[in-house]
């Protein structure tokens, strides 16, 4: 190895120390995470076009897209802490010959695919891009269970498996963030030799058969990102079923958008310090939705009123970041009462646990002059679905009153930007 | 002709039978008056403790003339109200040796713990499930010991006892008989007697014997509804709140009916399904209320509605609906299979009125002082933890108007607010503030001093000697 590569191996295992850092995170800046995923100049662009905003976390990423304009795959050779990773496991995984030198630059498809897809509002391929791979293995210990944290972090296992067959073949071929890199690559000479290089490169294609072959694909890939992200957009790939659709975080774009939006980089599942937001293994919001993460009020816990870290460490902007006032006023979802349950309504006990429980006065308990009772109401105007209520009801198995997703008919339809559903005042 | 009168041989022969019955046979006839309510006409002699002065109008106006009042007692302690407060402060001062004189409203002593049929004895446990409410009231469930299904789950914390209504009633008039105080029952407290510098002097009560005064050097106010005070002019807080009635129903099948369990299994299909929002819809079963210590009976507990507790028009509307829903939930109890033969036992005869007014008190017990677990130099006892609210001590301040003088305040109406009322107002706590405010009292009289310079001191040592809990 010569010098040069060990000064890149160096200067990568102080990026992925400072990542590991950051993201864990042992530093008390609440956007760490955040910035980790960000560094990623493809996270960052697709992220700013969702947001329409360019945060300080996305400008990092963003400049280290321009030095990768300079300097071909610069990130994968100063930052990358995945690439690392799986550069030492080339080094004990099967050493074949590199049978996949003849394979096409997949992962520049894939990139030019996310990026028309993230004008549309569905960054397709993100999931794919190394540093939001680098973070799911953390929500791990936060996931509920083992199975869904590893499931939520198989991606991971599956790169670490190709490694360990294929080699090299993620960073050299598949890797989208290396694609959107040799792409930005590309953009050099049209920089330097200006006008003149730009016109030889459009007016004589036939001279150059094999790179044009590869921008044809690339634009095919475009196209097709458009349609996908067109469709993602319109139809919806995530189609929640209505009567029970997972729970999103606070700050969760419209559950149309969502799942599309989501990396599954684990940030929120990881940050959330009680444990209640996990990646969905259920399917219940349709195969695009997989992964994605849902509020589960089946411990101890319930949102905090006093936290709002999940929207600070969202690197894609599915979780738009929100001030606590703001974050207290979004809609996780709605508490409804089961009075067929409620020891209340039925009689058996004064409870009035979800009463007592609600931080936001949401729950009064009211009489029912048909049916002769006093049962618990839920202030739709007040209630954000926090699931303080879920937690506190002394029924089980079933909870009396639990926090259920809004209908679709009492959402606000908007743009991809809109966070949707909040309390007024 | 000769069988039949004239005119003038009627009027003789009336006339003589008369004198002579005027004349030997008044006493008789006075008598028979009285025993078989025969019509006596004409004006009366006075009946004792009712001057006929009635109400006239005026201008339209009903107007109740000035009248001087017959003062049935003189006594050295006045109590107003026999229930759990009132009882408990009556029988500790008469203790003290003090003469006392206690008044109720309905023909039975314990309030709502008896005539209310709330049967729960609780909060009397803190979180470690000690008992820290202990005292008369701890005396009373003692004696409630002694007799056949008079309590059940006795120390069984986290369980709270269940008392028998009858039981509890024979328990409190063995007890008052023996003290020796002089109860009158079937008197309502009505007014408050105060002197010139609006010291409150006794007070006045109405009933079959008509408006009457007893004159006291202090008087305990353990009404519920904080009649007396508000009568003579202490501040309050006036509150609206649940009014329920509670029933008894007999002949409840066997049937596991474990009540008082922290969680319970409600469905028999687990099944998560989403509601509808709003009001109940569900078409809900006959409620079967929970045991009494009493085989086969249950007692039924309800919430009710929110409403004034002061409001004569709500409470008789509220009564009346309650009992036509007690009655449909009767005849849905008896549609369970082993409850066909159930029967409403009773209802009860006095409406759940929870809270009416709160005393504007020399301290006011706050959910702030509760969450900030706010130790007391004035402390009389405790109450028990009651959901997630610790137990907690509570102050002589909470029992003392803030100016009106001679009077003490005990029960239900104590100085607290709305949240912490909800727990004060339970029967056991009513106890500990009943037993401070007698004892209190005592110290008034013996003393000579008004209820604000009470030797708190002199108080706690007595209170512990009497097997109060103060920590």
């Amino acid at each position: 190895m010569n010098k040069r590569r060990w000064q890149s191996v160096l200067v990568r295992l102080l990026c992925l120390i400072a990542g590991l850092i950051l993201i864990w995170p042992l530093t008390s800046w609440e956007s760490g995470p955040r910035a980790v995923v960000e560094t990623s100049p493809l996270v960052a662009i697709c992220a700013s076009i969702i947001n329409r905003a360019l945060g300080f976390t996305a400008g990092i990423g963003i400049a280290f897209g321009m030095l990768s304009i300079l300097k071909k795959r610069w990130f994968c050779r100063f930052i990358c802490p995945t690439g690392l990773v799986l550069e030492a496991i080339t080094h004990i995984g099967l050493k074949r010959t590199v049978c996949w030198s003849r394979w096409p630059p997949l992962g520049q498809y894939a990139a030019a695919l996310t990026l028309v897809g993230a004008l549309l509002g569905y960054p397709v391929l993100l999931w794919m891009d190394p540093m939001a791979i680098f973070g799911s293995p953390f929500a791990i210990p936060m996931a509920g269970d083992l199975v869904t944290g590893l499931l939520a972090s198989s991606v991971l296992g599956i790169l670490l498996l190709i490694t360990l067959l294929l080699g090299g073949v993620w960073c050299g071929r598949l890797c989208p963030l290396g694609g959107f890199q040799d792409q930005l690559a590309a953009v050099k000479p049209i920089i330097a030799g200006g006008y003149q290089t730009v016109r030889v490169w459009l007016t004589t294609p036939a001279r150059r058969p094999g790179k044009i072959s590869r921008s044809r694909r690339a634009v095919i890939a475009s196209i097709f990102g458009f349609g996908l992200g067109l469709w993602g957009r319109n139809s919806g790939l995530a189609r929640a079923t209505t009567e029970d659709a997972p729970l999103r975080p606070p700050g969760a774009l419209a559950e149309e958008h969502f799942a599309g939006v989501c990396i599954r980089c684990g940030n929120c599942t990881a940050a959330c310090p009680t444990q209640i937001i996990r990646p969905d293994i259920t399917g219940k919001s349709g195969i695009a939705g997989l992964l994605a993460p849902t509020i589960r009020y089946d411990g101890k816990d319930y949102c905090r009123e006093d936290c709002n870290l999940c929207t600070r460490v969202c690197p894609s902007g599915a979780l738009q970041a929100l001030d606590l006032t703001v974050k207290r006023r979004y809609i996780i979802g709605e508490a409804l009462v089961d009075t067929s349950m409620c020891l209340l309504t039925l009689g058996k006990k004064e409870c009035d646990a979800c009463v007592v429980a609600c931080p936001y006065k949401a729950i009064a308990i009211s009489w029912d002059d048909n049916l002769y009772v006093s049962y618990p109401r839920v202030d739709p105007g007040k209630c954000n679905g926090c699931g303080a209520c879920e937690i506190a009801c002394p029924t089980n198995p079933v909870k009396a009153i639990s926090v259920w997703s809004l209908l679709p008919d009492t959402m606000t339809a908007g743009s991809v930007v809109e966070a949707p559903r909040f309390l007024s005042g | 002709m000769a069988d039949k009168l004239t005119r003038r041989e009627m009027i003789r022969v009336l006339t003589t039978g008369g004198l002579f019955t005027a004349g030997s046979m008044m006493p008789l006839a006075a008598l028979y008056a009285q025993e078989l309510g025969s019509a006596v006409r004409g004006p009366q002699p006075p009946e004792p403790g009712s001057p006929k002065t009635p109400a006239t109008l005026v201008d339209g106006k009903v107007v109740q003339p000035v009248r001087e009042l017959p003062v049935l007692r003189k006594t050295r302690i006045l109590v107003v109200g026999g229930g759990p407060a009132g009882t408990a402060a009556a029988l500790a001062a008469q203790r003290q040796g003090v003469d006392v004189t206690m008044v109720e409203r309905y023909g039975h002593l314990g309030g709502l713990a008896t005539g209310g049929l709330v049967l729960a004895i609780f909060p009397i446990y803190n979180r470690d499930g000690k008992q820290v409410i202990r005292g008369i009231g701890e005396e009373m469930m003692q004696r409630l010991d002694q007799l056949k299904f008079g309590i059940v789950d006795r120390n069984k914390a986290p369980l709270y006892p269940v008392v028998d209504a009858e039981a509890f009633k024979y328990v409190l008039a063995d007890m008052t008989l023996q003290s020796g105080m002089h109860t009158y029952l079937n008197c309502w407290g009505v007014d408050a007697i105060v002197d010139d510098s609006g010291a409150v002097r006794g007070a006045v009560f109405e009933s079959k014997s008509g408006r009457q005064a007893i004159l006291a050097d202090i008087v305990i106010d353990a009404s519920g509804d904080g009649d007396i005070y508000a009568a003579a002019g202490a501040a309050y807080t006036k509150v609206k709140d649940n009014i329920g009635l509670v029933s008894r129903i007999g002949n409840i099948g066997e049937v596991d009916m474990t009540g008082g369990a922290e969680t319970e299994h409600t469905s028999t299909e687990p099944v998560r399904k989403r509601p509808t929002h709003g009001a109940p819809v569900t078409q809900l079963d006959g409620n079967m209320g929970s045991q009494t210590p009493v085989p086969r009976v249950n007692w039924l507990n309800m919430k009710g509605p929110v409403a004034d507790g002061l409001d004569v028009a709500e409470l008789t509307s509220l009564e009346l609906k309650h009992r036509l829903a007690l009655w449909h939930n009767l005849e849905k109890v008896r549609r369970q299979p082993g409850h066909e033969d159930a029967y409403l036992l009773e209802t009860a005869p006095q409406m759940g009125v929870r809270l009416t007014r709160l005393l504007d008190g020399v301290q006011i017990l706050t959910e702030n002082i509760l969450k900030t677990r706010t130790t007391f130099k004035d402390v009389i006892g405790y109450s028990g933890a009651f959901a997630n609210v610790a137990d907690f001590q509570i102050p002589y301040g909470a029992l003392v108007p803030e100016k009106i003088e001679n009077l003490l305040v005990a029960g239900r109406c104590i100085a607290a607010d709305f949240a912490v009322a909800n727990i004060t107002r339970l029967i056991p706590v009513c106890w500990v503030t009943g037993e401070a405010a007698g004892i209190a009292a005592t110290l008034c009289v013996q003393n000579q001093c008004t209820p604000r310079n009470v030797d708190i001191t002199k108080l706690q040592d007595i209170l512990r000697q009497t097997g109060v809990y103060l920590g």
